[in-house]
């Protein structure tokens, strides 16, 4: 919302040595947020008005002659103005010119393509003065963030601003006040009709009538309107545009010669109604409209119908003031599409005491600019009127929740400029918010808490510190473990998180064989085939392995995050995963980092050893031989297993990608290190390797498993490698491993090296047909 | 009996010195030293006559023998770099300037380092670290936190309703989290007060993203609750968010602002970190960055987490932490956060 602060002086007499900026400060500290501010008048600069004294034709062009005050000046004229007398010319770096209002960006005051001009009576002005003088714009217009206006009804005009204003500062505060000779005629009976209660408090309306031939609305009203980004319209829409942007009390105006009168206020019943602008609107069987005897002619507090609208031409006009509901108002703009000016004020909950200085303004504004316009008929209709609303509150509540020591006394003197009235019983009060704060924004003692605390300043009440019951603070389990997951997944494993979207592209489900048909879905999403909730974090993990396959031949990516699934009962399940993939020109190197990361994974996460087992249950996202099933405390927790970078969108060549998930859900986290002092041997220990030609279908953990029971010596054995020759034989291979020998009673002598090969070598021999390679 | 081992000692080492002093090739050395230190040499066959001696005189001709030892390396030293070839532990060729050897190296996400050091800063103050479910009830996320039923917020343009029947009451209407408030009542309804928590993580909204607006974004929520907490105390919160993140104090305001699950509500600025509070295009010229919002639990949001509100006050902050991450490294795109880029996100260790 712009607010102009020529315009604020009709309410609150500011002093120039309030600097813009200071206001801009003030305003944000206290009331709404000012998110910045524009000295107007710049963008006129140099603009001087000038009488048109006559045009003549100069070979193929015209020629204007212009008195600028202290001298005449020519200049070439492609149009002949029409009933203008004076014009703003601007001198440029080859003379002057006629100003544009599109170069100055005043095209909302003087139409696109026109020039700025001006018939005598219209301004008061000498020749040579600055346009910006002439038209009210040496000015500053304030950007008022309408979000921090959201609750507050009383400040969607340049009034409420105003009073906001004269309490931060101290200044005296006036509403527009009623010419007592200008007195409105009785109420008239026959203007209006049945008001549905529930829909409407108040409805006021205004017949006026234009003897004269006037269409534009007074040159105050088109500047002020388009210095807060209002195009003028005519002369009847600009006095509610005008009346609207002042008091902040939406009015609309009807062409009375095209209404069958008396307007009344109900709930439509399936009629559609044509709107300003032209579109088409189904107002279906909730929507608050007003109607005259043929049916809807505005969208009430939204939007006015096409057929009644006031036009240059109109003569005879009734103006619209209301006060309808502001949920009603809230669910037809939501429901129709329709957001306007009007319906932003209205669904905020309007005072129906408002509409009196808006009628006020109306009529001063009329009297005070065009005389030839007169009051024909006048009705006033209050179904229910905004009262002040009470709250009981104390001294003692406010001080304690501010830090502060005011008196009742004190605090009354805070709110009385705000419009509020306090009576004191001992520390008791009872607040009484005036009516434009007492339609839902005002309603606990919270509220008074805050009127006073935000006109003290936040900042100036004083320092406090809160007191501490020492405690050791708590963390679930969970939340522990992820840390120490993610910080060794980072730190020792070498991989990168990356956060995803907890939705999933179809395209992704369906390259890691998954139906999407049984997902939780959510309405909307960015687009349709993103509203599958992610059952897995493998998709969208390699999603993010597609895109970096171009800059990377090797890496190794990680997330921690929740996945989603439909349970027995339909509801969705939530489970807190962690998977990992890694990326590499080798499958076995891969698989085998996922697998290391497996391993080291447990003792950071501080749960018990995972076993990898090679049962049936594969992934749907991996592949069904080069997989693993991941076993925490006889549970299965996850997999791990090679993924087929064939059916994803990347043109790296040799690339091979393994991942893991494990659902953290099913994990049992210490709440300490659990580690096991093992005794250790004051001998050395020395290391054989050991090479064996064995069937090409013989598994590593074959070779593992045959170490138990224990051989004498052999601590443990490691894998060295894998090769496959023909030197070997077909369908045969070659692995290397190396046993760890160590006694705890004495230093192992080379035969009792030899004894640990030869034992090691007959048991492979025996359980796996291996052969010892020399 | 130790004199004559000492004497018989001096005078064997004695000639080995004299021959080291003599030798003109480094094999001559190597030979002397052999005959020294070698496994049958001369030292290794006066240990073994230590275990001969009284057990009180074994230490000194421990030492001594150690003695021995130590200006005998001393005198080969001596004697190798004499004939040229003593050997340097650093080779004199060595290039100190070659690059270091690249570890494989990953890296949190820098959200997640931003919500572990918040963690941490808070931990430190005595606060409890919670986490709330991403799927949540419209009961949770709006009911209780005070929002009007036709609140716009509750509209699927703004919250990722879940494709549920339609009939589902407000405790049955399920939606991904929009914010992180709803958590806050269900820590409190589950937990005594007074409390002190925070609660991290990510929160959903149906908007449009560009270079400033995102879809899934984290938050950081921050809730004191106790008998008498005042404004001001909300201060130190504030402090502890942007201490931990700019590591230094930044200068604050508290303007009001208005939330539906607070009363008051705040809007809490900080000065821009980039002029100083002067202007520039990066504040809009104001000096000053709306940072994080925050208030006091309104009345119904403690009546809904079982608390009397006649009883019990608190303050709340929430900080987008995305927004402050953006901040603090000057990244110009949060829309870069969800990309999985491994060129963005290993700039961050």
């Amino acid at each position: 919302m712009l607010i102009s602060r020529e315009w604020l002086a009709d309410f609150v007499n500011l002093s120039a040595e309030i600097s813009d900026a200071q206001l801009a400060h003030d305003l944000t500290l206290h009331t709404v947020e000012v998110e910045g501010f524009t000295d107007v008048s710049t963008r006129l600069d140099g603009a001087i008005v000038a009488r048109l004294l006559s045009t003549k034709p100069v070979g193929n062009q015209s020629e204007a002659v212009l008195d600028i005050g202290d001298s005449e000046i020519r200049i070439p004229f492609d149009r002949v103005p029409v009933e203008v007398d004076l014009v703003a010319v601007i001198k440029g770096e080859h003379g002057w010119n006629i100003v544009d209002p599109t170069t100055l960006g005043i095209d909302l005051l003087f139409p696109k393509g026109s020039i700025i001009g001006f018939r005598d009576h219209e301004v008061n002005t000498k020749l040579g003065e600055e346009l910006s003088s002439v038209i009210g714009w040496n000015d500053t217009v304030f950007e008022i963030d309408n979000k921090s206006l959201t609750n507050r009804p009383d400040l969607w005009g340049h009034m409420g601003i105003a009073r906001e204003l004269a309490a931060i500062y101290g200044l005296e505060f006036h509403e527009p006040k009623r010419d007592e000779d200008f007195v409105l005629p009785q109420s008239t009976p026959g203007m209006i009709g049945t008001i549905d209660a529930a829909k409407c408090s108040r409805l006021s309306l205004i017949r006026l009538t234009n003897d004269a031939q006037n269409t534009h609305s007074p040159l105050i009203v088109r500047s002020r309107l388009a210095k807060v980004g209002q195009r003028s319209i005519n002369l009847f829409t600009d006095l509610t545009n005008y009346v609207m942007h002042a008091i902040g009390q939406p009015c609309h105006a009807y062409d009375a010669t095209l209404l069958d009168l008396p307007l009344s206020v109900s709930i439509s019943s399936g009629d559609s109604l044509s709107v300003l602008g032209g579109k088409s609107v189904d107002l279906g069987n909730q929507t608050t409209v007003v109607k005259d005897r043929k049916g809807p002619v505005s969208i009430a507090g939204i939007i006015g119908g096409a057929a009644s609208a006031v036009k240059d031409s109109s003569r005879d006009v009734i103006i619209e003031i209301g006060t309808f509901d502001a949920s009603s108002i809230r669910s037809s703009s939501l429901a129709l599409g329709l957001r306007t000016d009007a319906s932003a004020r209205f669904e905020k909950g309007l005072d129906t005491q408002l509409a009196n200085p808006a009628t006020t303004l109306l009529l001063s504004t009329l009297r005070n600019f065009d005389d030839s316009i007169s009051i024909a008929d006048y009705s006033d209709v209050a179904v229910r009127t905004t009262d002040r609303t009470k709250i009981h509150t104390s001294v003692d509540f406010l001080n304690s929740r501010m830090g502060t020591a005011l008196s009742g006394n004190e605090i009354s003197e805070i709110l009385k400029p705000l419009g509020f009235q306090v009576n004191q019983d001992g520390s008791d009060l009872l607040v009484e918010a005036p009516t434009w704060r007492s339609t839902g924004d005002i309603s606990i003692p919270n509220d008074v808490l805050e009127e006073v605390a935000r006109i003290i300043g936040y900042d100036n009440l004083p320092p406090a510190s809160p007191s501490v019951i020492l405690r050791a603070p708590t963390m679930p389990p969970l939340l522990a473990a992820q840390r120490r997951i993610r910080e060794f997944l980072a730190h020792d494993v070498g991989a990168q998180e990356i956060l995803t979207y907890p939705w999933v592209e179809d395209r992704l489900l369906s390259a890691c064989d998954m139906d999407s048909s049984p997902m939780i879905r959510i309405e909307g999403g960015s687009s349709k085939d993103r509203t599958s909730l992610r059952p897995s974090l493998i998709p969208n993990l390699m999603g993010a392995v597609e895109s970096n396959l171009s800059n990377y031949s090797e890496f190794a990516l990680f997330e921690v995050g929740t996945t989603y699934h439909k349970t027995v009962s339909g509801q969705p399940g939530l489970t807190c995963n962690v998977a990992a993939v890694f990326v590499g020109s080798s499958q076995d190197e891969t698989f085998r980092r996922a697998v290391g990361a497996i391993n080291g994974f447990a003792i950071s996460a501080r749960v018990h050893k995972f076993d990898l087992t090679g049962d049936a249950n594969s992934t749907a996202w991996g592949d069904s031989i080069a997989c693993r099933t991941i076993i925490a405390d006889e549970k299965v927790i996850g997999r791990v297993a090679s993924i087929d970078l064939s059916s994803f969108r990347h043109t790296a060549r040799g690339a091979f990608c393994t991942a893991f998930e494990v659902d953290l859900d099913q994990l049992t986290f210490a709440n300490s290190r659990s580690n096991k002092y093992q005794r250790i041997s004051t001998f050395p220990s020395s290391s054989i390797d050991i090479s064996l030609r064995v069937p090409n279908d013989v598994h590593w953990s074959q070779i593992a498993n045959a170490m138990k029971p224990d051989i004498e010596n052999v601590r443990f054995i490691e894998f060295i490698d894998e090769y496959r020759s023909p030197e070997f034989g077909v369908g045969w291979k070659s692995i290397s491993f190396s046993a760890r020998l160590q006694s705890f009673e004495r230093t192992l002598e080379a035969a009792d090296k030899e004894a640990a090969r030869a034992e090691i070598v007959q048991r492979l021999a025996a359980s796996i047909g291996a052969e010892e390679r020399t | 009996m130790i004199e004559e081992f000492r004497d018989r000692l001096a005078k064997e080492t004695e000639s080995l010195f004299r021959q080291l002093s003599s030798a003109t090739s480094a094999d001559e050395v190597h030979s002397i030293d052999s005959g020294f230190a070698g496994r049958k040499g001369l030292l290794r066959e006066y240990r073994k006559q230590i275990g001969s001696f009284p057990e009180s005189d074994r230490p000194s001709i421990g030492q001594l023998l150690d003695d021995v030892s130590n200006t005998f390396s001393q005198e080969l030293l001596k004697a190798l770099e004499r004939v040229g070839t003593a050997p340097r532990a650093i080779n004199k060729g060595f290039d100190p300037t070659k690059p270091g050897h690249q570890f494989l190296s990953g890296g949190l996400h820098p959200i997640v380092q931003m919500m572990y050091d918040l963690n941490d800063a808070f931990g430190k103050l005595n606060f409890d670290v919670f986490s709330g479910p991403e799927i949540s009830s419209e009961q949770f996320e709006f009911d209780y936190l005070n929002f009007p039923p036709k609140h716009p917020a509750r509209e699927s343009m703004d919250t990722f309703w879940l494709n549920l029947p339609d009939e589902a009451s407000s405790s049955e209407r399920l939606c991904l989290r929009p914010h992180l408030t709803g958590a806050s009542v269900r820590y409190m309804l589950g937990n005594d007060p007074p409390f002190r928590f925070v609660y991290p993580g990510r929160v959903y909204r149906n908007e449009t993203t560009d270079a400033r607006h995102e879809r899934a974004f984290f938050q950081y929520e921050a809730l004191i609750v106790d008998r008498d907490v005042p404004f001001s105390a909300g201060k130190l919160l504030i402090s502890t968010v942007l201490e931990t993140v700019f590591g230094r104090r930044v200068l604050t305001r508290m303007r009001t602002g208005f939330f539906p699950f607070v009363e008051p509500g705040f809007e809490i600025d900080m000065q821009c970190q980039v002029c100083g509070g002067g202007g520039c295009s990066v504040c809009g010229f104001v000096g000053w960055l709306e940072i994080m919002p925050g208030g006091v639990p309104h009345p119904n949001v403690l009546t809904a987490a079982g608390l009397d509100p006649g009883e019990w006050t608190g303050f709340y902050v929430n900080v987008g932490l995305d927004r402050l991450v953006m901040m603090r490294y000057g990244i110009d795109d949060v829309r870069l956060f969800n990309g999985g880029d491994i060129q963005f996100l290993e700039q961050f260790k």
